[in-house]
């Protein structure tokens, strides 16, 4: 027995062994460390900012600094900048890592001007070759948002001639300065012998990048933090506060309960009240596109149609029963709309569908469906709020006279795209612009495509608007594209959800700072914000 | 002896085989498409080359036989190949990871054997005294609070109206001393993790203490006039604990399943939050590993109570 015990006890020892040695890894330059006198988390406002990073979302891990390709983040946005810098509503763009730049009169050609003596934290000289670089890596890797790689197939040639990059299209695009201002320009030297393919995977790199930004990182803990300091080669204005912290967290709302947290974001319900019952707290309301919709499934690239759901009086009877408005009010800030143009857009074309439960049982009765057979909505969000959100959809339906067959699927691309045992599916869409929302539309669109047979219809209408270069003539082909889509109905739109960037008192953010959609990148005079 | 620990160790192998067909199968059967979690529904459309591409090198175009084989191929040679969701070497986040869990689920074994034993052996000693009561109160609580409860719980008393522990996280980064900063970040999610074993161990420590207390040999060692401390410590604590020596064994792999709520309550970056991230993400090569890791342990544990009852037991390799 006295074996035994000391076997136990020998364990017990060896595991706190383990523990004291184990765990953590560091690189790159030393960081100065926060005083606090006791080996925790100082309390807040102790001089250093203090960001999180959530590891249920999806758009990071804890092991590495998530790729600025996917997602922007605050912490990615203070290390990696781009060409140019967007405003608040992404659309105003002023040069950033460029000089200058200029496009043809055809709108086919960009001659992008690089600022001089630009370096890297690691003080390489940044040049024309790394955008280049970066523009050919993002055609390539894996986990890159989709509007690079929309936009950079468009380029037919590019070219550097010392600080000067020519880019050339075939097709005019005009919104690829909006495009350039958000795409994170990678430094070549570090990466090019890396698997492009899994580009964001290299931790050695992404534990401790050469970055571009103000800041670069100062010392990386897997699993729990990494804090950045000021980047010595900075060109620019560099900012006030010295240190930043980025602690890597599950839920946002207990890491700013317990003062982690000077910046967070997000939309959903449970959030946005908690954060805004908190009086150390700002919250900032920021419109973004953030589509909640319904897209039908029509037909198949194979032809095969879903017979129930051909009749258009079918789906418009649908959206007659369907209370959006009252389906809104499921989110804090939701803006219901008609098509993929806010009714606030200038461009809006002036329809909408209304409630309207008793014509849409009227209607439904009139179209012929055959109203034994269910009509089966699928989703994906498994949040409580969605599934909410899809019961009050099935009761409407059912009010109208229907049977509805609702299924939450584990797995959203498979079902919708490819089994496609439904009549609704019900989708979210982060949007970055009125653009992505239409290219839905394409009929190569290679997702879409399978649902709604590769209709061409919308094609050229897209092509004009991704052509026009004036506010008339985009107006006017978001107006030829908002009539297509409520003549063809394959998608409905029921509201966009609006987002909250929060910010802590331990935080001074300077005057006329407006917050832009939080998953994108622009101007927020960051050189100037200073800690209380 | 020898012949008795090889013959337990082979049965292990195709008790891992098995394991590892059901664990691969079993995501298999789930129909979830990698690719669909690996990347955007935008970025799907956008790079359908990409896409192909990235289906072949990570070998899923192949048949799910050769899958398999190729994945186990793969792991008898340490290889236990990549996180699909982020591309990361899941041997490398096993290394980092793994301390973690051993460290909270060591410490919460320790103190709960400590604690639970020392309550479950005074309670039966002082049956039906003041600690026997308070005791089995405490033991239907700890079992019946499920432990993401308890963990809120505790943050929401001790690190947002407190104050005193950190809600989050292993290491924080402005701690200027390693022991405390670890103390601190250890406390809350240890606790949790103790509060359900102490109840399980105090109630078996009691049991057994009291069936013992009652046998014959304890009586007779009364007679004698042996000191009653003596009767406790020396013939009814050693006797009584070789079952409970059992169960604490067979907690450690629990401990380490446990760890996936606690460490996801706490944001803890250990196996149990690795593998729930991957659930979430359908990273099911992470999931398969993770997966394999606490039924080997399991395994592992299940010989080592096999051994133990050998050692202390002799009728155990008489019986083989």
């Amino acid at each position: 027995m006295k074996k035994v015990l000391a076997l136990v006890l020998a364990a017990a020892m060896a595991l706190s062994m383990v523990a004291c040695g184990g765990g953590s890894t560091t690189s790159g330059s030393t960081a100065t460390s926060g005083a606090s006198s006791a080996g925790t988390a100082a309390p807040a406002s102790d001089g250093t900012l203090k960001l999180v990073l959530s590891t249920t979302d999806g758009s990071s891990t804890d092991d590495k600094v998530p790729t600025p390709w996917y997602n922007r983040t605050l912490p990615t946005n203070l290390m990696f900048r781009s060409l140019f810098i967007a405003d608040s509503t992404l659309n105003e763009v002023s040069p950033d890592l460029a000089e200058s730049y200029e496009v043809s009169e055809d709108g086919l050609t960009y001659t992008i001007t690089l600022k001089d003596g630009l370096k890297w934290s690691d003080g390489e000289a940044l040049t024309a070759d790394d955008v280049l670089w970066s523009i050919d890596a993002a055609l390539q890797t894996t986990q890159v948002n989709a509007i690079y790689t929309s936009a950079f197939k468009k380029i037919a040639e590019k070219s550097a001639e010392g600080n000067v990059i020519t880019l050339t299209l075939s097709e005019p695009y005009s919104s690829l300065p909006q495009i350039l201002s958000q795409f994170a320009i990678l430094p070549k030297h570090s990466l090019e012998n890396v698997d492009v393919l899994k580009l964001d995977a290299d931790t050695t790199f992404w534990q401790n990048p050469v970055t571009n930004g103000y800041y670069m990182v100062g010392e990386f803990n897997v699993g729990n933090y990494f804090t950045m300091v000021p980047n010595p080669n900075y060109e620019g204005t560099p900012a006030k506060i010295q240190k930043v912290t980025v602690s890597y967290v599950n839920d946002y709302l207990t890491a700013a309960q317990s003062g982690n947290a000077d910046y967070l974001y997000g939309n959903a319900t449970d959030l946005v009240e908690a954060m805004e019952g908190m009086s150390n707290y700002t919250s900032h309301e920021v419109d973004v596109l953030f589509y909640k919709y319904f897209i039908f499934n029509m037909k198949g690239t194979d032809g095969t149609e879903n017979a129930a759901m051909q009749n258009v009086e079918v789906r418009k009877a649908i959206m007659e029963a369907i209370d959006r408005a009252t389906l809104a009010t499921l989110y804090p800030s939701a803006t219901v709309l008609n098509s993929g143009v806010p009714d606030s857009h200038p461009a809006y074309n002036g329809f909408s569908y209304t409630f309207d439960a008793e014509k849409a049982k009227a209607d439904i009765a009139a179209s012929g469906y055959d109203m034994s057979r269910p009509i089966r909505i699928c989703y994906y969000n498994n949040d409580q709020t969605s599934i909410d959100l899809i019961n009050t959809i099935v009761y409407y339906l059912e009010q109208a006279g229907l049977t509805v067959e609702s299924t939450l699927s584990n797995d959203g691309t498979t079902d919708l795209f490819t089994t496609r045992q439904y009549d609704i599916g019900f989708k979210g869409k982060s949007s970055f612009s009125l653009d992505e929302w239409y290219s839905e539309y394409l009929s190569t669109d290679a997702l879409f495509q399978n649902i709604w047979g590769g209709d061409t219809a919308f094609d050229e209408a897209i092509a004009t608007y991704s052509a026009a270069t004036t506010e008339e003539e985009k107006n006017a082909a978001l107006k030829t594209l908002q009539d297509l889509e409520q003549e063809k109905l394959y998608k409905v739109p029921l509201f966009t959800v609006g987002n909250y960037v929060f910010t802590s008192s331990n935080v001074k953010i300077p005057e006329g700072v407006t917050f832009c959609n939080p998953l994108y990148s622009c101007d927020l005079d960051f050189a100037n914000w200073e800690m209380a | 002896m020898l012949k008795f620990i090889l013959k337990k160790l082979l049965l292990m192998i195709p008790m891992l085989l098995v394991i590892s067909l059901i664990v691969f199968f079993g995501l298999q059967a789930t129909g979830i498409d990698p690719i669909n979690f690996m990347l955007s529904p935008e970025q799907l459309s956008a790079s359908p080359e990409v896409v192909e591409q990235l289906r072949e090198e990570l070998g899923l175009n192949d048949p799910l036989i050769v899958q398999y084989f190729n994945w186990l191929g793969n792991m008898l040679h340490g290889d236990f190949g990549y996180s699909i969701t982020d591309g990361t070497s899941i041997a490398s986040t096993l290394a980092v990871r793994m301390p973690y869990t051993l460290e909270l689920a060591g410490y919460s074994l320790v103190l709960s054997a400590i604690i639970g034993i020392g309550i479950g052996i005074i309670s039966a000693i002082r049956q039906n005294g003041i600690i026997d009561y308070i005791g089995r109160v405490l033991a239907v609580l700890g079992q019946a609070v499920p432990q993401f409860l308890v963990g809120i719980i505790l943050i929401q008393i001790f690190s947002i109206k407190l104050g005193i522990f950190p809600a989050a996280n292993r290491v924080s980064p402005d701690a200027t001393n390693a022991f405390v900063d670890a103390f601190m970040h250890l406390f809350l999610p240890v606790t949790t993790l103790t509060i359900g074993m102490v109840a399980v161990l105090m109630r078996y420590a009691r049991n057994t203490m009291l069936d013992v207390l009652n046998s014959d040999y304890i009586k007779t060692a009364r007679s004698k006039g042996i000191p009653e401390w003596k009767v406790y410590l020396k013939h009814g604590f050693r006797n009584a604990m070789k079952p409970v020596l059992v169960i604490l064994m067979f907690r450690i792999p629990t401990l380490i399943g446990g760890s996936v709520v606690v460490e996801s309550v706490f944001s803890y970056p250990g196996i149990g939050m690795t593998m729930t991230n991957a659930i979430v993400a359908n990273d099911y090569n992470v999931v398969m590993v993770t997966t394999l890791i606490i039924a080997a342990t399991m395994l592992v544990c299940s010989f080592m109570v096999d051994v133990l009852n050998a050692i202390m037991d002799p009728r155990v390799r008489l019986g083989e």
